[in-house]
């Protein structure tokens, strides 16, 4: 039997082939003024946006089969698959020629950037051990795929955010498991670097295009978080090719680039709600251009352009949380919109150094030496260092609208959640900024400084990869033959406990979890206690064991999962409250089984 | 002048990393380093 990383692989290999040549297919009459690789990695992009609203469309209409998706899969191969080849052909020979004609540096920066795709990628392959992604980035695509539809979950604060990302995630699980999904966010992690070295050459040539990929994919929070199922690749990923083509269309004024970063824009908005974020540097880019040539019709012509791709390609998410909650962003800014039952507000002031205008001041400094006040994840010095000198090396031009774009995202980003991971669009920008700030010094100065040079910049690149090893060593022994029962063993907490919760509830249950958030290797419907209570208006919840249990039977829950820590764990939910009084409960829970993992101990009750 | 700038950034934020970030972690690992 074949593993699942090899599954996953070749799974992943035939999508990226169909959607890749079938992309470059559609564009061979339209892409002269683009090079083969960049038009691949932006039609690899476009295409797997598009992909991911195939699953929705079919998933909408309640056709989440894998024959329905697996004849579409074969289709797209038909019509791509010799064009793929034809371009990896020509790509590979390039390649190698651009290989040998590079400077000792770029030939060295190979072996990092290699080990850490590699590192990473194996991180991908691995089962899923990621806190967000078993609370919610997988375990609403396995509800759709265990549904065959894709749908408003019911009690589920996320069911409805936009899912871009999900339906490629739930393509993954569908076709294979958690490998293939966790592999779609890997793809967006290695699409993004390549994006940004695409954009730096094309704006300020080769050397500083390979020097911005190389740091964008060895920034230590970028091919950590490329392990995971999570989304914040792709968010990066559309961001920043929005402002790539707004770049590229007020340089060129071509339509097709305006079409692109409107689309691209849309996209981002459709992966998360802060996607929506991309507008600001797009709006600075596009102010800018109104002051190049003052041509009224045709600015607003482009301007109208952008904004009819945009609402194309990201207005159905916002659409459909509207129509189904009452609020396009549901469940965040209630004051505005309808709260639905949610009475919180946001995230804001969950991460970040602070608030005012030191704090956003600081906040790159912060970010590289106190990740924890970020969300944990590391930005490292790379950036930090070399990107600042775009001020002293860098010629005007693209930098400056780099710097314009960085500092209009960073401003919004700082003031709604200031969490890393949200913030790799920026490292994107940055990373184009390290590309041309390097660049510019190599150019102006002679051997020496450039070894010199050269030498700073390769220690700190190590510095970075070597959080790979850190990170991925056991995932990287794990795809060399590994047990990976035993990895999720020891690796993930709620991995035993849904084993033996499993055996006792089978596929059909329905359980209401509190305390444990994980969910996603539970087979029955898992759903959070916190969000059930915020969802369900306080007059329409009992609040006594008897009625409480009554109203959990009647609206389809079978069972309560408690995970409880000890004695003096907090009571956070009306759930927990009346079903650890046992002297009162005890006659509608009935307690079937007891686990104990990691320090907590889990009780499942049956509702009686 | 601005290439010594840009150099001794460099080096300062490689070296305050290595000792701000990497050491204690790698203190805690394996004990012992000052």
């Amino acid at each position: 039997m074949m593993s699942p990383a090899v599954e996953a692989l070749l799974l992943m290999f035939c999508v990226m082939t169909g959607i890749c040549g079938a992309g470059l297919r559609l564009t061979d009459r339209f892409g002269a003024n683009m090079g083969e690789s960049e038009r691949c990695v932006w039609v690899s992009g476009l295409g797997l946006a598009a992909m991911g609203y195939v699953v929705l469309i079919v998933g909408s209409v309640g056709l989440l089969f894998k024959p329905v998706l697996l004849g579409l899969l074969v289709l797209l191969l038909a019509f791509g698959a010799k064009r793929f080849m034809q371009s990896i052909r020509r790509l590979s020979s390039k390649g190698i020629a651009a290989f040998r004609s590079a400077g000792l540096l770029e030939k060295l920066l190979v072996i990092p950037v290699v080990a850490a795709l590699f590192l990473s990628w194996a991180g991908a392959l691995a089962p899923a051990v990621g806190q967000d992604e078993l609370c919610y980035h997988l375990v609403q695509p396995k509800n759709f795929v265990q549904a065959h539809a894709v749908y408003a979950v019911p009690f589920s604060v996320n069911a409805l955010w936009p899912y871009l990302t999900h339906m490629l995630f739930t393509l993954g699980l569908l076709l294979q498991g958690a490998e293939t999904a966790k592999l779609f966010h890997w793809v967006f992690y290695a699409l993004t670097g390549a994006g940004v070295g695409h954009f730096a050459r094309r704006f300020a040539g080769g050397r500083a295009g390979w020097i911005a990929a190389v740091t964008y994919l060895l920034t230590p929070a970028a091919f950590t978080q490329a392990a995971f199922a999570y989304i914040d690749h792709a968010l990066a990923f559309y961001v920043f090719m929005s402002f790539y083509a707004v770049c590229a269309w007020r340089k060129t004024r071509g339509q097709g680039w305006a079409w692109m970063a409107g689309a691209s824009l849309g996209f981002a908005a459709s992966v998360k709600l802060i996607g929506l974020f991309a507008v600001f540097p797009i709006a600075v880019i596009v102010i800018r251009a109104w002051f190049d040539r003052r041509d009224l019709k045709a600015w607003s012509g482009s301007v109208l352009r952008m904004a009819a791709a945009a609402f194309a390609a990201g207005s159905v998410w916002y659409l459909r949380s509207w129509i189904l909650r009452g609020n396009p962003v549901y469940p965040f800014y209630p004051s505005a919109f309808s709260g639905n039952g949610f009475e919180d507000p946001t995230y804001t002031g969950v991460h970040g150094g602070g608030a005012g205008i030191m704090a956003f001041i600081m906040t790159p400094w912060n970010a590289a030496f106190h990740p924890d006040l970020f969300g944990g994840e590391v930005m490292g010095p790379l950036l930090l260092a070399c990107a600042p000198l775009a001020l002293l090396w860098a010629r005007k031009g693209i930098s400056r609208s780099v710097a314009a774009g960085l500092f209009a995202y960073a401003v919004f980003w700082f003031m709604v959640d200031p969490n890393i991971r949200f913030f790799f669009a920026a490292f994107a920008w940055m990373a184009v900024l390290t590309g041309v700030a390097v660049d510019g010094w190599m150019r102006q100065c002679g051997h020496g400084w450039k070894a010199v040079l050269g030498v700073a910049f390769a220690a700190l690149i190590f510095l970075q990869s070597g959080f790979a090893f850190h990170h991925f060593g056991d995932e990287a022994v794990l795809l060399a033959g590994g047990n990976r029962q035993q990895y999720l063993g020891v690796n993930e907490r709620s991995y035993q406990v849904a084993e033996e919760v499993n055996r006792v509830t089978g596929a059909d249950a329905w359980i209401l979890s509190a305390g444990e958030v994980r969910g996603y290797y539970f087979a029955s419907k898992f759903t959070l206690a916190g969000d059930m209570e915020r969802m369900v208006l306080p007059a329409d919840r009992p609040r006594e064991a008897g009625a409480y249990a009554r109203y959990l039977k009647t609206t389809g829950f079978t069972h309560v999962l408690l995970a409880e820590r000890g004695d003096e764990d907090p009571v956070i939910t009306d759930t927990e409250r009346i079903v650890r009084d046992r002297a009162v409960s005890r006659s509608y829970f009935k307690d079937e089984l007891v686990v104990r993992r990691s320090g907590m101990t889990y009780t499942l009750y049956r509702i009686l | 002048m601005k290439r010594w700038v840009s150099l001794i950034w460099m080096i300062f934020l490689f070296f305050y990393f290595i000792w701000i970030f990497v050491l204690p972690r790698l203190n805690a690992v394996v004990g012992g380093i000052s």
